[in-house]
């Protein structure tokens, strides 16, 4: 059995938009996490904010946002799903167990790289290990050794420098400890049993029999959510397209490794923006195929963004896709999203992503006698029987006028730009009488400029343009 | 590039021998073809075509190319002037589920969806209708014409100043069919001529 140990190390950061400036996120009143800009500025987590202020006034504050965390830790348990289906969720990372039966490892260290190259591509900062136990993996990842230990390895004898601070011990053993000048895992394990349990409960024996593989880990495994849902929060607010594109962006990024660690294509998904003022704004994406090619989303994304004038800045932004394994497994995957880029598809959903549903159309013949209701304009794709028309139709205009523009008449005659000489006709169309009844005469008609239209008579005695023979 | 592989393979495609034109697709129209350079409507270029008032038998003019370019590839029409007649199309053989209509709001989204067909393999031709343009957008859409191999006609009222094309039809209406003037073609003049629809 293998486990491996996955630590974000900068999960209080993680859920935040990334920052030039200093940053840091506060829990209580002492910073919990801060960025590279103001570590350089000599700030840590654990010094208080009045304290963090004074020696550094531009640094700008957030309140540490624990729910957005936990979302987060369900998507990395969502990727992490992908390589194996035992997953423990921990809070700050995620813990993956391999059994034989479970999932065939192969080889650990191609795992291990794989799985860092999923989490490199999401952008996080990780540190990530592989032991023979769940505690001898986390305290590797959690002391940085970015380690792969197999059973053949002599890793218990390597645990034995571990500094102890790494273990999660409860606070009392903790302090037990260092009042006895214990600092390394070995020094714990070199102490008798017996006065452990005496001295610092039972608990701690039952840590480091764990730790050594002695007794069997009790885990409850993390059930995947059908949906893939990321929130990210502006610590100040976005004011630039720029700023919310690139907050989008890394959360696609994330949204494509888990569904690629799942299977899964997206065939739709919602992001919704808050405003300052407390309003939500959602913008639903339809593909015409399922996709996961990351570049493709952030592409529509950004099309739709960019005619977008938002009301009041943008506080947070909410992206949420359901999570449905593939049913085009056959595609190919090396130039799946060249392919579909390139495609009629990928150019539907970029017109329709810019331009809006509306305004991406396609056209149909409906059985309808009515001319304005034969040819129907909807929006894409095309609806109905795309049938023949009939030898007739080819009499039919090809500007069709909706509705129909009155014409004048003159001496008796209809004029358009002089008057008409009716070349063809008439055509008698009698129908609709269970809705809208109409009787028209039709007939090709032509002006002087040579000028080719359909007209009709009305029951009326009334004359309209249908349409152009353009 | 398949689409134009495919129209190479068809017929009333042929490949043109001069190094100015490479590829002409017939016009449908004997009397047309035989007065443009290749016999054809050339790929890559954007014909520039001037109605004085749409409704002429300017559509009559290209729907027989866009028959030809809708079978394999989409057609792609962005602001037409008035609504397309379905059946009409259909009788003229334009294969309907290959052909998306965009109805741009401004100006702006209309060039933007006329590169984005122009950038597109999966388009076999772009039609493209404009009240006014400029010249540095026509260029625009000019080379992305030129790089991305397709036909595509942009149709222009016929009062606006000259753009910067390298083929211009001026099209009248005419008993029976349609007068065109190549106002601005590669070779030597020739006079208007009638072509029959």
């Amino acid at each position: 059995m293998l486990w491996q140990a996955v630590v974000l190390t900068a999960l209080p950061l993680e859920v935040f938009a990334s920052h030039e400036t200093p940053f840091a996120v506060v829990e209580g009143k002492t910073l919990v996490a801060c960025n590279a800009c103001a570590r350089e500025r000599g700030l840590t987590p654990g010094l208080s904010v009045v304290r963090a202020a004074a020696s550094c006034p531009s640094l700008v504050f957030a309140p540490r946002d624990r729910a957005a965390e936990e979302a987060l830790l369900e998507g990395l348990a969502a990727f992490a799903y992908g390589f194996t289906p035992q997953v423990v969720l921990r809070a700050d990372g995620v813990l993956m167990r391999f059994t034989d039966k479970a999932s065939p490892i192969g080889d650990p260290h191609r795992l291990v790289a794989s799985v860092a190259r999923g989490l490199a591509d999401m952008g996080y900062a990780f540190e990530i290990a592989m032991a023979p136990t769940a505690v001898a993996a986390w305290l590797c990842a959690r002391a940085a050794m970015r380690c792969v230990w197999t059973p053949k390895d002599p890793w218990r004898a390597l645990l034995r420098p571990l500094p102890l601070a790494q273990l999660p011990l409860a606070d009392a053993a903790r302090e037990a400890c260092r009042a006895l000048g214990l600092t390394r895992v070995g020094d714990l394990l070199d102490m008798p049993r017996s006065g452990l349990v005496r001295r610092f409960g039972r608990e701690v024996v039952s840590l480091l029999e764990e730790l050594m593989g002695e007794r069997p880990e009790v885990e409850s495994f993390w059930a995947p959510a059908p949906r893939f849902r990321r929130r990210l929060c502006f610590s100040h607010s976005a004011e630039t397209e720029e700023a919310l594109a690139f907050a989008l962006a890394r959360i696609v990024r994330e949204w494509v490794a888990v569904m690629r660690a799942r299977d899964a294509r997206a065939d739709g998904f919602v992001v919704e923006m808050s405003h300052e003022d407390g309003s939500v704004r959602s913008e639903t994406f339809t593909l015409t195929r399922p996709e996961r090619d990351g570049q493709v989303l952030v592409r529509l994304i950004r099309e739709r963004l960019r005619d977008l004038r938002p009301a009041s800045p943008i506080t947070a932004v909410t992206l949420s896709a359901p999570l449905e394994a593939s049913t085009e497994g056959s595609l190919p995957l090396w130039h799946d999203g060249q392919w579909y880029e390139q495609g009629f598809g990928g150019l539907v959903d970029r017109l329709r992503a810019r331009l809006g549903r509306e305004a991406v159309r396609a056209l149909s013949v409906r059985p309808d006698h009515r001319p304005e209701r034969a040819s129907r304009e909807d929006p894409w794709p095309p609806q109905g029987p795309q049938g023949s028309a009939g030898a007739v139709a080819a009499e039919r205009p090809i500007w069709l006028m909706d509705p129909p523009e009155r014409l004048e008449v003159i001496c008796g005659m209809p004029t358009l730009r002089g008057p008409l000489r009716l070349a063809r006709g008439p055509e008698r169309v009698e129908t609709g009488w269970w809705d809208e009844p109409v009787v028209r005469d039709y007939f090709v008609a032509v002006n002087p400029a040579c000028e080719y239209f359909w007209v009709f008579r009305s029951a009326q005695d009334e004359w309209f343009l249908q349409g152009y023979f353009a | 590039m398949s689409v134009l592989a495919d129209a190479w393979g068809r017929a009333g495609v042929r490949r043109g021998t001069a190094s100015t034109v490479s590829t002409v697709m017939s016009t449908g129209f004997a009397e047309l073809d035989r007065c443009l350079e290749g016999g054809g409507w050339p790929v890559g270029v954007l014909t520039e075509l001037r109605v004085g008032r749409a409704g002429i038998g300017e559509m009559r003019l290209l729907l027989p190319v866009l028959a030809t370019l809708g079978r394999e590839g989409r057609l792609m029409w962005v602001a037409p002037p008035y609504r397309p007649c379905a059946p009409a199309l259909a009788a003229h053989d334009i294969a309907l589920n290959h052909l998306v209509i965009v109805r741009p709001r401004t100006h702006k989204e209309a060039l933007w969806a006329v590169s984005q067909g122009l950038a597109s393999p999966a388009v076999g031709a772009v039609v493209s209708w404009f009240a006014d343009i400029r010249e540095q957008e026509f260029r625009a859409l000019q080379r992305q014409a030129a790089e991305g191999g397709h036909w595509s006609f942009c149709f222009l009222p016929r009062n606006l100043a000259p753009k910067p094309s390298r083929l211009r039809l001026v099209l009248e209406p005419a008993p029976k069919g349609v007068r065109v003037t190549l106002a601005r073609k590669a070779g030597r003049p020739v006079a208007p001529l009638i072509v029959t629809l």
